[in-house]
């Protein structure tokens, strides 16, 4: 009989869709993932961007060029990430267009593709019946039965790819199409523009936000803030000023995540506003300077919850709790295939680890039960083998 | 010196007792004093776990009265989760009557490492993050994993001193855990953020991802040599413990 030479394209298939090439292809995006949890990563924003180059030229020193030369604060959006990634969504969908077939071939009985071997029961009846409430599948041939788990083993590891591939049209949606900005601070009534046109509010009760269709936001925390106003002796509101160059207004919400500034450039007054904690309805204390020459005129701490009155030089500081809200706002178009992929790897995951595939086949010849291929633990504790080793 | 200090000192002396007992009786071929480990490795894990309680719960209300009682000041965050995994590392097999080989005790050797971190950092006049910022559901349940591939890394390493050696069940549990938290973890980022991984340090981010990939690795690995499969088992696990022992 003729040697069959093996099909080049069946052998690439093989290869492909072996354990060992996604085994190396996990380990890779491990080992690159995982290193971004000590290796600080290049931030988008060119504000944090500043801020990160110092942190790292601190903590790396002169490594740090080469560092970046190698592509190390980058790794996720590194190119060798990328075709990792790549490769290991094809692999997905060739094993799961494997196990698709295997499935629909699942149905079918085959013969053994190992050796007999004698294994160690009473009978093939009590093992049947014990494998079958273990949600064992048991065919019967001619000569012998055929175990396995069809068709949820196959399934179970089907979902495993199908999720991890809607995750990774998830996660490339979302690189494409999405974006998400961090650190916004708005007060009761503020708006902040967004993105593609998206905007966000914070409500005028400071509790809840309104945002967009589609844009998802999320308040990390919330720290003091107040309204402040000046009114003069003849009752009109005077203008106030944050920095030099801003805009002038009758009032101002400060967010005091640190020490705030504002001046009254009519009266030639600077007010200094110290929270005392980072809890939102927290004491501030309310310092005023006359400009020039910048000597403190008066000094006053406001009540419990931020609210405080203050007459200095014929004007009237009115200060209200205004308590600011630090959020982040996402649009993610890979949302629901995100979720969805997710779902069902876990499903998958936990279904194949609870019910992992196996086939094997048993046979009663002679008063003896044999078995071929891989046992379940229940049974590989009954081979011979096994046996002579405990004993 | 704190309750826990003392409990930890105490567990630590047993479990080295343990793995001395474990080598002693392997080399020795003495089955009684396999199970005489498995005792003393018992009652340190007892210990363990009842000074993980008082470490990670000296601030909950039902405990606040008793860790005031005893006069115990906040433990540090790390050395909360290295108590935690130590005690779950603890194999709780009490031995068999047979003959044991000598390489069953080096299931014992990463929980006595971690307790023995654990005291160096008690010691040490450093102070890391207090256990009252560290306390959160998910640094919980992933020092949980942790312990439990803690427990997998023990027998990996004994895997690759004698060369065989069941192991699966272990793997099984820790790889199952570590899944159901990584992606509760990242179903709640996608509800509440809009995005998998947002908002957590990037250690935990980073972290969790990578360990999860390395564990998945090695479950697919099920075909390479034991030596080789139990040095990916043992990589997975060192990982994990790494980002449950640093996160944050």
């Amino acid at each position: 009989m003729p040697e069959q030479s093996l099909d080049p394209w069946q052998i690439i298939w093989r290869v492909v869709t072996s354990d060992s090439v996604l085994v190396i292809l996990l380990l890779a995006i491990a080992a690159s993932v995982a290193l971004t949890a000590w290796l600080p990563q290049r931030p988008s924003s060119e504000v944090d961007y500043a801020r990160w180059l110092s942190q790292v030229q601190a903590r790396f020193g002169e490594a740090t060029s080469t560092m970046r030369a190698l592509g190390l604060f980058n790794l996720t959006g590194s190119l060798v990430f990328r075709i990792l990634v790549a490769l290991l969504s094809g692999c997905l969908v060739l094993r799961l267009v494997e196990r698709g077939d295997r499935l629909s071939r699942g149905r079918e009985i085959t013969d053994p593709d190992r050796t007999w071997r004698e294994i160690s029961v009473e009978s093939l009846g009590r093992v049947l019946d014990g494998l079958r409430v273990r949600r064992y599948r048991a065919v019967h041939r001619s000569s012998f039965y055929q175990i396995d788990r069809w068709p949820w083993a196959d399934i179970s590891l089907m979902m495993v790819y199908g999720g991890a591939l809607f995750l990774l049209v998830g996660l490339l949606f979302s690189y494409l199409w999405g974006w998400q900005v961090e650190g916004l601070i708005l007060q009761r009534g503020e708006l902040s523009t967004l993105p593609e046109g998206d905007w966000v509010a914070l409500e005028e009760a400071g509790s809840e936000t309104r945002q967009s269709p589609g844009v998802v936001t999320f308040v990390e925390e919330r720290g003091p803030g107040v309204h402040v106003r000046a009114i003069d002796d003849d009752g009109q509101a005077l203008q106030l000023q944050v920095t030099a160059g801003a805009e002038l207004s009758p009032d101002l919400l400060l967010a005091l995540a640190e020490d705030r500034y504002f001046a009254i450039p009519e009266a030639n007054l600077i007010a200094r506003l110290t929270p005392r904690s980072e809890e939102p309805y927290t004491r501030v204390e309310v310092q005023v300077y006359r400009s020039p020459p910048g000597e403190m005129i008066a000094e006053t701490m406001t009540d419990e919850g931020g609210e405080a009155e203050l007459s200095v030089e014929g004007v009237r500081l009115e200060l209200t709790p205004a308590p600011y809200a630090r959020i982040s706002a996402s649009r993610n178009p890979g949302r629901w295939p995100a979720g969805g992929g997710l779902v069902l790897l876990m499903a998958g995951l936990l279904g194949n680890l609870i019910w992992p595939a196996r086939r094997f086949w048993l046979r009663e010849r002679e008063d003896l039960v044999e078995a071929a291929g891989p046992l379940p633990p229940s049974l590989v504790a009954m081979e011979p083998v096994a046996m002579e080793e405990e004993a | 010196m704190s309750a826990v200090a003392i409990l930890v000192g105490l567990a630590s002396g047993l479990l080295a007792a343990a793995l001395g007992l474990a080598l002693w009786s392997g080399l020795r071929g003495m089955p009684h004093l396999s199970r005489a480990a498995g005792g003393a490795a018992w009652l340190a894990a007892s210990l363990l776990v009842f000074g993980s309680l008082l470490a990670w719960g000296s601030r909950l209300p039902a405990l606040e009265g008793f860790a005031r009682t005893l006069g115990m000041p906040p433990a540090e965050g790390p050395v909360a989760s290295l108590i935690l995994m130590a005690a779950l590392a603890i194999p709780f097999e009490l031995g068999a009557r047979e003959r044991a080989h000598w390489t069953q005790s080096l299931r014992y050797v990463p929980a006595l490492l971690l307790v023995g971190t654990a005291l160096v950092r008690m010691a040490a006049a450093d102070v890391g993050a207090a256990v009252d910022d560290w306390v959160t559901p998910i640094r919980f349940l992933l020092t949980v994993c942790a312990g439990l591939g803690a427990r997998a890394l023990g027998q990996a390493l004994r895997v690759i001193a004698a060369g065989n050696g069941e192991m699966e069940r272990s793997r099984t549990v820790a790889y199952g855990l570590l899944t159901l938290v990584s992606g509760s973890a990242a179903l709640v980022n996608l509800w509440q953020r809009g995005t998998v991984w947002a908002g957590a340090d990037s250690v935990m981010r980073g972290g969790i991802a990578g360990a999860w990939l390395a564990w998945s690795a090695d479950r697919l690995a099920s075909s390479w040599h034991p030596r080789l499969r139990a040095l990916l088992t043992a990589a997975a696990a060192l990982l994990l413990i790494l980002v449950a022992a640093r996160g944050g």
